[in-house]
């Protein structure tokens, strides 16, 4: 609980409210600007790279070891990539797609909970 | 002895503010408190109740004539802060010699030269963030050439919160996200803070149930609670390594124990 909301609660009294977090804090979060062009730069937060350059790096990497290379890489979540063309991810089609369906949103939010959980 | 740096990469987030009401909060814990003011605005002094026309002492001054308010020593340093002979004072712990203490450096957001040499000899970065675009954006130029993300010394305060307005709410969200756990504390905007340094007096006698007050109580617990403040391995304490007993402060007095 917040804080704030715990002292207003107990100024208040406790029996006439309940307290309840929203489940997705990522609700009504815009995608500013102000935040794409803070993500892209690199002094900031070391940038992550997109699902096709991982996907280049493993073939490459599989490649010059003398494995068979032909299993897809893992595709590691990009979700920010549509939204603000970070690290020009763009045309990518199936990530296209999910973006028409998620209004890019959905994405947005996914990014900021895996900002939470990368190790800074 | 704990280092603790104050400094923004913009100005006008508080930092000043800070550095005082966690200096106060930090001496209310019955810790060994010296503020030093290393801004060169002489700014520091006011949120003591300090007048514009009143001086704290300088460092070559304050071991003879301290000037304690709030159960702080306070040291305007800005004129010795770059000067070897400073410096090693702060190495051998000659402004805080009791277990525990705790100097807190006010830095100007402007020297970032400054704030890259003490950053070595710090125990913990505090660095206060605003919901102002221009102070977020600046963030990039805090770490010089290291990522800001990845100073392993700093955390973040954000002040001047304000839920009022979605670009605020949505920036602490970002910045939490951003930082996550090295996001310390939060101060919420209140205008007390301004109309008590407007009357050369404490916040908690202007306006006592200020919620920024809360705020701060909890951000200084919370800065107190970090297991590198009990202890920090740059500075030895008092007690267990005492410092150069023949160590003399520029003016040439003794330095006093």
């Amino acid at each position: 609980m917040r804080s704030d909301a715990n002292s207003l609660l107990q100024k208040l009294s406790q029996q006439s409210f309940r307290y309840q977090e929203f489940p997705d804090a990522f609700a009504d979060l815009e995608p500013w600007p102000l935040f794409e062009a803070m993500l892209n730069d690199d002094r900031l937060i070391a940038k992550k790279t997109s699902r096709l350059e991982r996907q280049e790096q493993t073939f490459q990497a599989a490649k010059e070891r003398g494995l068979e290379a032909n299993k897809p890489a893992e595709v590691v979540n990009a979700p920010f990539a549509t939204l603000y063309s970070v690290n020009g991810n763009k045309g990518h089609k199936k990530q296209s797609e999910d973006d028409a369906a998620s209004g890019g949103r959905a994405d947005f939010r996914s990014f900021l909970s895996s900002l939470g959980s990368d190790k800074i | 002895m704990t280092l603790i740096l104050c400094h923004s990469a913009k100005g006008g987030v508080g930092t000043t503010f800070l550095a005082a009401q966690l200096a106060i909060r930090f001496a209310q814990a019955g810790r060994q408190v010296t503020a030093i003011d290393g801004s060169g605005q002489d700014s520091l002094k006011l949120h003591f109740g300090i007048l514009p026309t009143q001086f704290a002492p300088n460092w070559s001054k304050s071991h003879t004539m301290p000037l304690v308010m709030s159960n702080v020593s306070l040291i305007d340093a800005h004129l010795d802060i770059r000067e070897e002979y400073f410096l090693n004072s702060l190495r051998r712990g000659d402004l805080a010699r009791e277990k525990g203490a705790i100097i807190i450096v006010d830095i100007n957001s402007a020297d970032r030269n400054l704030f890259r040499d003490l950053y070595d000899l710090a125990d913990l970065h505090i660095c206060p963030i605003s919901p102002d675009p221009a102070a977020l954006v600046s963030l990039s130029q805090l770490g010089g050439d290291q990522r800001t993300t990845e100073l392993e010394k700093t955390v973040y305060v954000f002040n001047m919160q304000d839920d009022r307005h979605k670009l605020s709410r949505h920036s602490y969200r970002f910045v939490k996200e951003l930082f996550d756990t090295r996001l310390v504390g939060t101060v919420r905007r209140d205008q007390a803070v301004f109309e008590a340094l407007a009357m050369f007096e404490p916040l908690t006698k202007i306006a006592p149930n200020s919620v920024a007050l809360s705020d701060l109580d909890e951000l200084a617990q919370s800065i107190l609670n970090m297991s590198e403040l009990s202890d920090m391995p740059n500075f030895p304490d008092s007690d267990t390594s005492p410092s150069d007993p023949q160590a003399v402060n520029p003016s040439g007095s003794r330095v006093a124990s």
